[in-house]
């Protein structure tokens, strides 16, 4: 190992990092461009995980997640999920903690119990004032599922 | 290694989106390629549709996070984890990339290149035979395209791929839609990257639209085959006994019936080669 | 008998649930597992039966339901103008078309729509018409024979759940009988174990597939999964997969893909479900896309 280790470990931090990109004394022409699409990509995958925050929260949700994950390399396996479980926990709304609870589901975090302040089972962005209790759990053939404990109906 | 690969035809990358067209049109659809990535950890709904698909198709494996190009070396445990899922899969050959993507404990969740360099190279073959001590099934590369140089060069990148295929025996994923991206953005001609890398050694293929970007061309993933990527498909074909190819849409998805389309359209140009029947 | 009669309570309890895990327990071992084992899986087809997939689903209700969407999307039955509606889960007053729609009525559903030449009827009381019935059997028996390795037979249901079903009312009702003769009210433990157990030996005896069926069908339902949440876009293949959907899935997702039809049949699109599949809302295949991404090459995403 030599040169090349060095200089991967250089790019793979710069490319992932705004904040060392901004000290770095020079990088390769397009790191920033690589970067960027990079984080593009990551958006891409986050906007249709949390599709309902993304709508609830317009335009501004696009810029935050850049910031966000500017300094933060996502992980794997999975990675788009992960992104998304923490990007929503910086969000403090129902929705996207609703949303995001799905994905961790997912990831295998069942069974799993919320109580929402929302009745965020409806469809839509405008949401109504209502305890939900939402429940997520495997069933024996592996499917998951979500069930609504309250309200009823 | 590569002798005696069965000929496939032409495929599709499996996306879950389209499963059910994928499962209603499968006389259509030679073989599929699988993401190894999309399985690992995965909830018991994925490995049900994984043995779903093992059952009815032909699949071929397809890592994402190997980071063949790795100076630090392998992740074992990663390396475990898809030998598990490849095994389970029984497919005729594997493939990863020619590239990196984690270092220094950072993992950037992209393809990154490789300076073509004779030290890249080492790292490369090195990483390439721990593998295949895991992994002893015909192991494929695949070419990426490089919107930047990391580092400076010493050689073509098919150069670097000539001397990979030579040094290591593993043979080549030779993608179409990036080999016309490269060469449209580093300038030089798909007739001279072909005479120059082991033909022989291609054994699989890739193709998928490119996209307008700026003044220069994007790897989308997401748009229909263009003319000039079918031509550069056609060349390959031409030059390459390869035993299939896989269409590699991941977004924006037609009608099932265009991307059908397309399939038939390689199956056609592979037939005119020989590659594959049609 | 006296031993039973005068068991301690929490002993009893014990016994009592001792009783009832084994008799469900074999209840579900001689209806459940007696299908498949040496057989391989039946091959997902590409051109599945919508009619044979709803009858596996649920009997022939699900294909009498299945015919009659097929007839409204053929125009052979539309929504009577004025027709008194009733309840709504009854559905709309359907009735025959005065004027023939440019495709013809298959043969199998002749006598399907013989039942509305001169009456109109909602989908829930069609579906009760001995002649509809009648056309109905006649739909599924081609298929009967080959689904029978996915069915429990009625006649092992009742003979296998109903003797169960004895032994443990029975032991249950006797104690409670011994406990209220004894001046005891503390019987509550006791009427929860025998409505669980009640309510097991209900599920055991209505199950209608075995474990072969059970796997077939969640076969069916893993491969079609896109189909349960896309939209059916307008095309010369839609009837197919509205049918096929509905076979595959029922009421929960035809409501999404044909409002009209969900209101026909007496079934209610906008009721929020209670229980669904968690996949559309987690984004079931968010990220799993392959290699591309505008990046430069194959990405690391998934």
């Amino acid at each position: 190992m030599g040169d090349l280790a060095e200089l991967q470990r250089n790019a793979a931090r710069l490319a992932t990092n705004a904040d060392a990109r901004a000290v770095a004394e020079a990088g390769p022409e397009g790191l920033d461009r690589f970067a960027a699409a990079l984080i593009q990509k990551r958006l891409k995958a986050v906007r249709e995980l949390l599709p309902r925050s993304f709508a609830l929260f317009g335009g501004e949700l696009d810029q935050r997640f850049r910031d966000w994950a500017a300094a933060r390399p996502s992980r794997s396996p999975h990675r788009h999920r992960r992104d998304a479980v923490r990007f929503a926990q910086t969000l403090h709304h129902d929705l996207a903690h609703y949303e995001a609870a799905g994905v961790e589901a997912w990831l295998g975090g069942v069974p799993k119990l919320e109580l929402f302040r929302l009745r965020v089972d409806r469809p839509g962005a405008d949401l109504e004032r209502g305890a939900t209790l939402i429940l997520w759990l495997r069933l024996p053939r592996g499917r998951l599922r979500r069930v609504r404990l309250w309200p009823l109906t | 290694m590569m002798d005696g690969l069965p000929a496939l035809g032409v495929g599709l990358g499996f996306r879950p989106p389209l499963k059910a067209a994928i499962f209603r049109r499968r006389d259509q659809i030679d073989f599929l390629e699988i993401t190894l990535d999309h399985y690992l950890e995965a909830p018991p709904e994925k490995m049900h549709e994984l043995d779903l698909l093992i059952e009815h198709f032909p699949l071929v494996a397809h890592g994402l996070d190997l980071s063949l190009g790795s100076a630090e070396g392998l992740d074992q445990r990663y390396l475990d984890q898809i030998a598990a899922l490849i095994e389970k899969m029984d497919p005729p050959w594997w493939s990863e990339h020619v590239a990196f993507t984690r270092a220094g404990g950072v993992e950037i969740g992209h393809l990154a290149p490789l300076p073509f360099t004779e030290e890249a190279l080492d790292a490369l073959c090195r990483n390439i035979e721990t593998a295949q001590r895991t992994i002893p099934r015909p192991l494929i590369v695949e070419n990426i395209t490089y919107p930047l140089a990391l580092g400076a060069a010493e050689m073509s990148e098919a150069a670097f791929l000539a001397k990979l295929g030579e040094r290591s025996g593993c043979g080549l994923l030779l993608d179409a839609t990036n080999l016309f991206i490269n060469s449209e953005r580093w300038g030089y001609d798909p007739a001279e990257f072909l005479a120059t890398i082991p033909c022989e050694g291609v054994v699989q293929l890739h193709f998928v639209g490119a996209e307008r970007s700026g003044d220069g061309w994007a790897d989308s993933h997401r748009r229909p085959v263009n003319e000039e990527v079918w031509q550069v498909l056609e060349r390959v074909l031409a030059s390459c006994p390869a035993k299939g190819a896989i269409l590699e849409r991941d977004a924006d998805f037609p009608q099932f019936d265009d991307l059908l389309g397309e399939l038939q359209r390689a199956r056609e140009i592979g037939g005119r080669y020989g590659r594959w029947e049609t | 008998m006296a031993t039973i009669a005068n068991m301690y309570g929490p002993d009893f309890l014990w016994l009592y649930a001792g009783v009832i895990v084994c008799a469900l327990g074999a209840c579900w071992a001689l209806l459940y597992l007696p299908g498949g084992g040496a057989e391989p899986p039946r091959p997902v087809s590409q051109n599945p039966d919508p009619y044979e997939i709803a009858y596996l689903r649920g009997g022939e209700i699900e294909v009498g339901r299945l015919a009659l969407i097929e007839l409204i999307e053929e125009g052979w039955l539309h929504e009577k103008v004025g027709g008194s509606m009733g309840k709504p889960s009854a559905g709309a007053v359907l009735r025959r078309a005065d004027t023939p729609p440019s495709s013809y009525v298959a043969a199998s559903k002749h006598k399907l729509l013989e039942q509305f030449s001169g009456s109109a009827h909602t989908a829930r009381a069609a579906l009760k018409l001995d002649g509809f019935r009648a056309a109905v059997a006649d739909l599924v028996r081609p298929f009967a024979s080959q689904c029978e390795r996915f069915l429990v037979p009625k006649d092992s249901r009742n003979m296998i759940v109903l003797p169960a079903a004895v032994i443990v009312l029975g032991l249950g009702a006797f104690k409670f009988s011994v406990a209220l003769a004894a001046g005891r009210s503390n019987v509550g433990f006791l009427l929860i174990f025998a409505a669980a157990a009640s309510f097991g030996l209900w599920r055991l005896g209505t199950m209608r597939l075995n474990r072969a069926g059970q796997e077939h069908l969640s076969r069916l339902q893993e491969a079609f999964e896109e189909m349960r949440i896309a939209p059916i876009e307008p095309g010369s293949d839609s009837r197919e997969k509205l049918m096929l959907r509905y076979a595959l899935y029922g009421a929960a997702a035809i409501g999404s893909a044909s409002i009209a039809h969900a209101a026909m049949l007496g079934l209610n699109p906008n009721q929020s479900s209670a229980w669904d599949s968690s996949s559309s809302s987690c984004g079931d295949s968010g990220g799993d896309s392959g290699c591309g991404g505008g990046c430069g090459g194959c990405g690391g995403g998934e």
